[in-house]
């Protein structure tokens, strides 16, 4: 079972939409998917219809493979279930900080059962994303193409860098809203310094916004949509770089987008605007 | 982990639907409508192995799919209807096809038209937790106009984690509908209710009391390949394929030697008629199952041959074939067969005179059989000594004696059982040689003498004619040096140790 952690220590980017949508997608290629709400906002979980609750909490989640077993819910789509949310994963650090469990065993136990796994993560840089990298084969990064996200983007890879072993790092911009000029120029920018992101991006669209009240995946409800269809190719850049490729989990050393990696931390030392190579001075 | 699927029947009248939406909030889906034609051989080779080979009619799917097991084979038919195969498309899957069922045509059997519907069940926050799948199905013989309504399947896919929603569902289904372990197969009920699906006469379907009287017993075997000759007697007037002549043929020939074979039992007085009818029969039907024979042979090699050389041949192969058949037609519509057939369903299922008993007819056929067998295999075994090794006589003489062994042994294990198997696989494997001999001994002689007919149509064909002669003859001879091997083999006295626990005097 391959697992893919869609995360960022920044909220708000698009994480949630990216999870749900590509596990949709996943799932819908025949790939028995699971997808995994570790935020306890229970976003996911709300886009599915399934009740953000788990019995015994993430405590049991952690430790038990019964739990695991009996928390997981279908979707309403072929080969899709949900392994929902809880307040408690609120705590899930102090669980992992007190070895309440782990999170390795919770996916050992979905394994057998799955093709693929989804993590929605939650917003933070903590010992559970910590957790998330040891365990992820890859972390797909949904990235605003603003100057404070590269800066975030930058503080990632270089917690990831420190790393001995490291997940492959999939970042793409997300919310891209292309009458902004900021935008545009990020965009552009990181492609000259060929900062390594995904070639699709996905735009800003109130057609994302509205998954929130229809509660289903975009590709559900729009799935001729250009959202959607921009999902479709991240879904395809995502299974170029991992999945098909079968890569996995990398070696430190021979990460290839180490070059890239270290050019964002080149682009957060000169703060964009203040002259260099940033996108306010192009 | 999800749970299994349940299947419901329920009677097309039973309104499940409204109670369904009484109870639940519902997404009823779309229908989809489908019209599929299956196919299958005459004997029904496709249906006794649970695969479906089946045509849709929609206008944008003109092929031909087959189903065996998991696997799914496409076929493309090029504006043809189905038929051999073949004629399919070349590839893999047709040739696992052609193993199955060549040299016979796929025919059709039932139609059948299905409207499928998805109806979701909801919860309050409108959450599919159980997915219903409703199938109305309607089937009708291939060729007939008259529909049959079948049954309607409910299937119900549990989603995982709403068990005690699925509990709720189950409930409204129970009240309604019959529960299913597994739902059977769309083609088999359809081919169940029109009545499509009935299997043609075998010899090895008859049963038999294990102590039946010989002249009891014997009358019934009879009596079942008079009923296999009349079931492919259509099909060979129609030329369907090969293999309605063919198994006409065989039964005929267990007849002759039933008659011949199993002695004591019938008065030779009362059965002399009829063994000569017989054996007239099987003259008069052979020339065109040697024809089929060779072009089915001719078939194959234009795989590997230039098939434009071998077309005057295969011309003049259908032409001479096309003279027999009528002569063999004419032979069908003869007062002679006609009387023969009437006469002979007469003999073979009403009460026998005291005439027509020979003195062994009350005894056990069991016992009979295996008597004639054992004495028949002592024979066989003989010859070794009074014939001179490795003689042209020596291998004719075991083939006709097998032969008869076989058609005693096959009516043995209706009354023995299946523990004659491993007697009949010791033949079977001595008779694949002996018949290959004789089979390539038989058209290397055919060939030439064609060749000979064909002396005008120019060089390459004949060349391409001698190159046929001269694998053939490469075939036989491999098969000959065989023969020595499975003969011994055969004579062994670990064979003669089975042939004698089952059919000599102890075994009796």
């Amino acid at each position: 079972m391959r697992v893919l952690a869609v995360y960022n220590m920044k909220g708000g980017v698009g994480k949630t939409a990216t999870a749900v949508n590509l596990a949709l997608l996943a799932s819908r290629e025949g790939q028995r998917t699971v997808l995994w709400d570790l935020d306890p906002q229970g976003a996911a979980s709300f886009h599915m219809r399934i009740r953000p609750s788990v019995e015994g909490g993430a405590k049991a989640l952690l430790s038990d493979r019964k739990a695991v077993r009996s928390a997981l819910r279908g979707t309403d789509f072929e080969n899709l279930d949900l392994l929902p949310a809880d307040f408690s994963n609120r705590d899930l650090d102090i669980d992992l900080e007190e070895g309440a469990g782990d999170i390795g065993r919770t996916l050992k136990a979905l394994r057998d059962d799955y093709d693929l796994a989804i993590l929605d993560c939650a917003p933070n840089i903590s010992r559970t994303a910590e957790r998330i990298f040891d365990v992820a084969d890859a972390l797909i990064v949904p990235t605003i193409p603003t100057p404070l996200s590269l800066r975030t983007l930058s503080r990632l890879m270089k917690v990831l860098k420190r790393r001995e072993a490291r997940p492959r790092c999939l970042h793409f911009f997300s919310m891209v809203d292309r009458r902004k000029k900021l935008h545009r120029q990020v965009c552009e920018w990181s492609r000259e310094q060929e900062l390594g992101f995904l070639e699709p991006s996905i735009p800003y669209s109130s057609l994302i916004e509205q998954m929130g009240t229809r509660r289903n995946p975009l590709a559900a409800y729009a799935p001729s949509s250009e959202p959607a269809a921009a999902y479709e190719a991240l879904w395809s850049a995502v299974k170029a770089a991992v999945v098909e490729e079968g890569r996995g989990r990398l070696p430190a050393k021979t990460l290839g987008r180490a070059t890239e990696n270290g050019a964002l931390l080149g682009l957060a030392r000169q703060r964009p605007g203040t002259g260099g190579a940033g996108p306010a001075a192009s | 982990m999800r749970p299994p699927d349940a299947a419901f029947l329920v009677d097309p009248s039973t309104p499940v639907l409204p109670s369904l939406q009484a109870a639940f909030v519902t997404h009823v889906h779309g229908e989809r409508t489908e019209r599929r034609t299956y196919f299958d051989t005459f004997d029904g080779r496709l249906r006794a192995r649970r695969d479906e080979l089946y045509q849709e009619s929609s206008p944008d799917s003109a092929g031909v799919v087959w189903r065996s097991g998991t696997v799914e084979s496409r076929f493309e038919l090029n504006g043809r209807p189905l038929g051999f195969s073949h004629e399919l498309a070349a590839g893999p899957g047709r040739s696992k096809l052609e193993r199955l069922v060549a040299p016979r045509k796929l025919l059709p059997t039932v139609e059948v038209e299905t409207r499928t519907r998805r109806v979701d069940v909801l919860d309050p926050l409108e959450k599919t937790v159980v997915r219903v799948e409703h199938r109305e199905a309607w089937a009708r013989r291939a060729g007939e106009e008259e529909w049959t309504t079948l049954a309607d399947t409910w299937v119900l896919q549990p989603v995982l984690g709403f068990d005690a929603d699925l509990q709720r569902v189950l409930e409204v289904f129970s009240e309604h509908g019959r529960p299913v372990e597994a739902p059977t197969p769309l083609v088999e009920l359809a081919l169940e209710s029109t009545g499509a699906g009935a299997t043609p006469p075998s010899p090895g379907s008859l049963e038999l009391e294990e102590d039946v009287p010989a002249a009891l017993g014997l009358q019934q075997i009879l009596a079942r390949h008079l009923e296999i000759m009349r079931a492919n007697e259509p099909g060979v007037r129609a030329d369907v394929d090969p293999e309605f002549l063919h198994d006409f043929r065989v039964a005929v020939r267990r007849t002759r030697a039933l008659l011949g074979q199993v002695r004591g039992v019938l008065s030779a007085r009362a059965t002399e008629l009829y063994r000569r009818d017989f054996a007239w029969l099987g003259t008069v039907t052979g020339p065109v199952r040697d024809l089929d024979v060779m072009l089915g042979r001719l078939r194959k090699q234009a795989a590997v041959m230039e098939p434009h050389l071998l077309e005057p041949l295969v011309a003049r192969l259908h032409e001479e074939r096309e003279q027999e058949r009528a002569r063999l037609l004419e032979t069908l519509d003869s007062p002679r067969y006609v009387e023969l057939v009437r006469a002979w369903a007469s003999f073979t299922t009403e009460p026998l005179e005291a005439s027509a008993l020979g003195k062994h007819s009350e005894k056990p056929l069991r016992d009979v059989l295996a008597r004639r067998i054992w004495k028949l295999y002592r024979k066989i075994r003989k010859r070794q000594d009074n014939v001179a090794e490795g003689s042209e006589e020596l291998l004719h003489e075991v083939r006709l004696d097998c032969k008869k062994l076989r058609y005693l042994i096959e009516p043995a294990r209706l009354v023995i059982g299946k523990r004659v198997a491993p007697t009949q696989k010791a033949l079977r494997k001595l008779q694949n040689v002996l018949g290959d001999v004789n089979d390539c001994r038989v058209q290397t002689a055919t060939l030439e003498r064609y060749a000979r007919e064909l002396d005008s149509a120019g060089p390459e064909p004949l060349l391409a004619i001698g190159g046929l002669i001269e694998r053939i003859r490469n075939l036989g001879e491999r098969a000959r040096s065989k023969f020595e091997g499975k003969y011994e083999r055969f004579c062994s006295d670990r064979t003669r140790q089975s042939f004698r626990e089952l059919y000599g005097k102890r075994g009796r």
